[in-house]
C-alpha cells in the first residue's frame, strides 16, 4: 500500500457548455478513508466521482491517483491504472448479463493478471465472502438488484484497488440489501481500501468516515453543524468535513 | 465554502504495488499483474459470451451473411457457366482463337508456308484452313442459300461440334455435314441424299456447267450443333481442288492452348507482323457478338455481386451497429473496469468475424446445394446450348472470401464506434 495520499484532487473544474458541473473541488484521500458525497439531484456526484475515477477529464485542476497524473499520460495508461488501482461500483446496470457471477467478478483479475483460473480463484473468494457463493453461476441478468450490487462490489475488489468509487450503490435496493452491501463496504474499508460513495441515503452517509455536502458542483457546508469536530488528519482544512465515528 | 485539503505543497511519489503487499487471503491466489495487454482469450471469451446474449440477433446476422454467399456463389458459378459455354460454342467448337484472313481478296492461294509457321508459335495448338463459298443446298423441294465450308477432315479441332452420326474422313468428297437446324428445316437425317451447288469460282477446273458451278449430290454423314447449327460442311481438300487451287482457304482458324484474350491478340500480332499479307485478329476483336457478350456478363457479376454485398452489408452493418448501441453501458463499465480501446474494439470485431465465419461457411454449404441442384437443372437448355454452373474452387472461395471481407468491414463500423464510447457520459445515464 502506498505510503502517501491514495488520491488527490486540487481546483477541479468540469464544464459542460457554460456551466461549471464542477466548479473547484479539491479532495486528499488516505489509504483507509470512506467519504460519502451527499447533495441534490443535478450537483454534480456523479461528475466528482467521474473525474475522480479518470473517466472524464476536468476542465481545469489537476488529479493525482497515488502519484500520478494520468491525464498527462496515454489513454492506455489511465486504463491500466483504472485496472489496477480503481475499482467503480454503479448503481444499476452494473454488470455483464451475458456472464455469470464468477465471470462478471474475475474480469478485471484475468484482464489484469492473463489467467484465467487465478481470476475465477479470486472471484470464488470475494462471491463466499459476500455470501453469494451458491450464486457464482447466476447470469448477471438473473441476480436480483441487490445480488448485482454485491457481485459489482466484489468486482472492484477482486484486483485490490486503492480506491473505490461508489455511485448511489444501494439506490434502487431494498433496506436488507442495502445493509448487505453497506457491511461489505465496512470490510472494505477495514481492510485500508479507500472509499468514496456518492449518495442521497443519509443512511449510508453516516457509515462513512466523512461527509461530503455538494451544491452547484460545489464542495460546500454541511447542512447541520458537525456532531464531531474533526480530529487531525490531512482533511482537517474544511469545515464541510464531518467525521463520523468509525463503525 | 469550498472543501479544501492541504495539498498545497503535494509531491507525486511513485506507485507502490498494494496487490503485492497485501496480506488478505486473495493474495494466495495473487500471481503477477505484470501483463499489459488483454489475453487473447478474455476477448473472444467476451466476444462469443456476447454473441449468444440475443438469438434472434445471432440468427439474423448468420442468415444474412449465409443469403448473401448462397446467392453468390451459384450466382458467380451460373455466369461462368454461360461464359464457358459461349466460349465453347463461339471459339473452342468455333472459329478458333485467332481467325486469319487475306487483307485483300476472298482467299489465300497457298496456306502451306503460312500454317507451318502459325503452327510452329509455341501458344498455338492447333491452326486450320477453311475455304467457304457461296451455294445451295436443296433437298425435297426445300432450299436454302447459304456459304458451303470447307474443313480439314483429318484435324482435331472443328469448328462444329457433331452430334449425330459420324465425322467426315479426308479426301470425302460426297460426305456433307449439316447444321441440326438447317437438317430439321431440310428434313434430312443422317445417310439421307442432299443437293449442293456451289459456286466454286470464276476460273473453274472442274466445272460441271458453263457458269462455274458445282452441283453435287452428297451423303449426310452428320449433325452438328452449337454455332454452326445452320451451316453446311464438306472436306477442304475436297472442296479446294474443286475451286482448282487446292491449298487454297478463305481463312486459317488458330486454336491458341489458353481462351485468354491475351495469349490470343500475341498469336494475332505475331501472324500479323510476319505476314503483312494477312490479317489476324483475336476472337474477342474478331467478333462484336463475343465482345458484347463477354462485357454483358462481367457487367452482369459485378452487379450480382454488388447487390450482394449490400445485401450482406446493410443487415450486418445495421444489426451490429444497434448492437454496439445497446452495449453502450457495458462498454462503459469495460472502460470503467480497465479495459483498453483497442481491446473493445477487438471485441466487437471479433463478433463481426465470427458471424462472418459461421456465415460464410453456411452459406457455402448452401451455395453448394443450390450449385448441386442448377448442375441437374441447367438454368439454360436449348438447342445444345446448355448453361450448366462452373463448380471450381475459385468460384467457390471467392464469393465466401469477398463476403466474409465485407462482413469484416462492416463489423468494423460498429467496433470502432463502441471503442470510441464515452464511458463518464454513458455512464451518467441510468438505463
Amino acid at each position: 500500500m502506498s505510503s502517501g495520499p491514495v488520491l488527490v484532487a486540487n481546483g477541479l473544474v468540469r464544464l459542460r457548455g457554460d456551466k461549471a458541473i464542477i466548479a473547484g473541488a479539491s479532495l486528499t484521500l488516505e489509504p483507509g478513508d470512506s467519504v460519502a458525497i451527499m447533495g441534490p439531484s443535478g450537483c454534480g456526484k456523479t461528475t466528482l466521482l467521474h473525474l475522480l475515477g479518470i473517466l472524464d477529464r476536468p476542465s481545469a485542476g489537476t488529479v493525482f491517483v497515488e502519484g500520478v497524473d494520468p491525464w498527462s499520460t496515454g489513454r492506455d495508461a489511465r486504463a491500466a491504472l483504472r485496472l489496477r488501482r480503481i475499482g467503480f461500483v454503479f448503481q444499476q446496470s452494473n454488470l455483464m448479463p451475458f456472464l455469470s457471477a464468477r465471470d462478471n467478478v474475475s474480469l478485471p483479475a484475468w484482464r489484469l493478471r492473463g489467467d484465467r483460473r487465478e481470476a475465477l480463484a479470486r472471484a470464488d473468494i470475494l462471491l463466499e465472502r459476500f455470501g453469494l457463493g451458491a450464486r457464482s453461476r447466476a447470469p448477471g441478468g438473473e441476480l436480483s438488484l441487490g445480488e448485482a450490487q454485491r457481485v459489482a462490489t466484489a468486482r472492484a475488489l477482486v484486483n485490490r484497488p486503492a480506491l473505490i468509487l461508489a455511485d448511489e450503490p444501494t439506490g434502487s435496493l431494498d433496506s436488507s440489501a442495502t445493509e448487505a452491501v453497506l457491511n461489505s463496504f465496512d470490510e472494505i474499508v477495514r481492510e485500508g481500501t479507500t472509499l468514496v460513495v456518492a449518495t442521497h441515503d443519509a443512511r449510508v452517509a453516516s457509515r462513512m468516515h466523512q461527509i461530503v455536502h455538494m451544491h452547484d458542483g460545489a464542495i460546500g457546508a454541511a447542512p447541520e453543524p458537525p456532531t464531531e469536530p474533526l480530529m487531525g488528519g490531512t482533511n482537517a482544512a474544511g469545515s464541510a468535513l464531518v467525521r463520523r465515528p468509525t463503525p | 465554502m469550498k472543501f479544501v485539503p492541504n495539498t498545497a505543497n503535494y509531491s507525486p511519489k511513485p506507485p507502490s504495488d498494494p496487490v503485492a503487499a497485501s496480506t488478505d487471503e486473495l493474495s494466495a491466489v495473487s500471481g503477477s499483474p505484470k501483463r499489459r495487454g488483454a489475453p487473447i482469450g478474455l476477448l473472444l471469451f467476451l466476444a462469443w459470451k456476447a454473441l449468444g446474449e440475443n438469438g434472434l440477433s445471432l440468427v439474423l446476422l448468420l442468415l444474412a451473411v449465409a443469403i448473401g454467399v448462397g446467392f453468390q456463389i451459384p450466382n458467380r458459378a451460373n455466369l461462368a457457366g454461360f461464359r464457358n459455354e459461349i466460349m465453347q460454342q463461339e471459339v473452342s467448337s468455333g472459329l478458333g482463337h485467332v481467325r486469319v484472313r487475306p487483307r485483300q481478296g476472298e482467299r489465300f492461294s497457298d496456306i502451306t508456308a503460312m500454317m507451318a509457321r502459325i503452327a510452329k508459335l509455341p501458344s498455338v495448338k492447333a491452326v486450320e484452313p477453311i475455304l467457304v463459298l457461296p451455294g445451295v443446298i436443296k433437298k425435297s423441294g426445300h432450299l436454302v442459300v447459304l456459304g458451303v465450308t470447307g474443313v480439314n477432315a483429318s484435324a482435331r479441332e472443328h469448328p462444329y461440334e457433331r452430334t449425330v452420326g459420324a465425322d467426315l474422313t479426308p479426301g470425302d468428297d460426297h460426305g456433307v455435314l449439316l447444321g441440326e437446324r438447317l437438317a430439321k428445316k431440310l428434313g434430312a437425317q443422317v445417310g439421307d441424299e442432299v443437293n449442293i451447288q456451289v459456286l466454286l469460282s470464276s476460273r473453274p477446273r472442274l466445272v460441271l456447267d458453263d457458269e462455274g458451278v458445282g452441283n453435287y449430290k452428297l451423303v449426310v454423314r452428320g449433325l452438328v450443333g452449337f454455332a454452326a447449327l445452320d451451316s453446311v460442311f464438306v472436306d477442304w481438300g475436297f472442296l479446294a481442288s474443286e475451286t482448282g487451287d487446292d491449298r487454297s482457304a478463305s481463312a486459317l482458324l488458330v486454336w491458341a492452348k489458353s481462351d485468354d484474350v491475351k495469349v490470343a491478340r500475341q498469336i494475332a500480332s505475331t501472324v500479323e507482323h510476319e505476314f503483312p499479307d494477312a490479317t489476324a485478329l483475336s476472337w474477342l476483336d474478331d467478333s462484336r457478338y463475343l465482345r458484347s457478350i463477354v462485357g454483358a456478363v462481367q457487367a452482369l457479376e459485378s452487379i450480382a455481386g454488388g447487390m450482394s454485398l449490400f445485401g450482406v452489408i446493410i443487415p450486418v452493418l445495421s444489426l451490429l451497429y444497434i448492437d454496439a448501441l445497446h452495449r453502450r453501458r457495458q462498454v462503459s463499465l469495460l472502460s470503467a473496469i480497465g479495459f483498453r480501446e483497442r481491446e473493445i474494439f477487438f471485441i466487437f470485431f471479433v463478433k463481426a468475424l465470427i458471424v462472418g465465419i459461421v456465415g460464410v461457411l453456411l452459406g457455402a454449404v448452401a451455395g453448394w446445394g443450390i450449385l448441386g441442384y442448377f448442375n441437374l437443372h441447367p438454368i439454360y437448355n436449348y438447342e445444345k446450348f446448355v448453361i450448366r454452373p462452373a463448380i471450381t474452387f475459385g468460384n467457390m472461395l471467392f464469393p465466401m472470401l469477398l463476403v466474409l471481407a465485407t462482413t469484416a468491414l462492416a463489423g468494423s463500423l460498429p467496433a470502432w464506434q463502441a471503442a470510441r464510447v464515452n464511458p463518464s457520459d454513458t455512464l451518467r445515464r441510468i438505463e
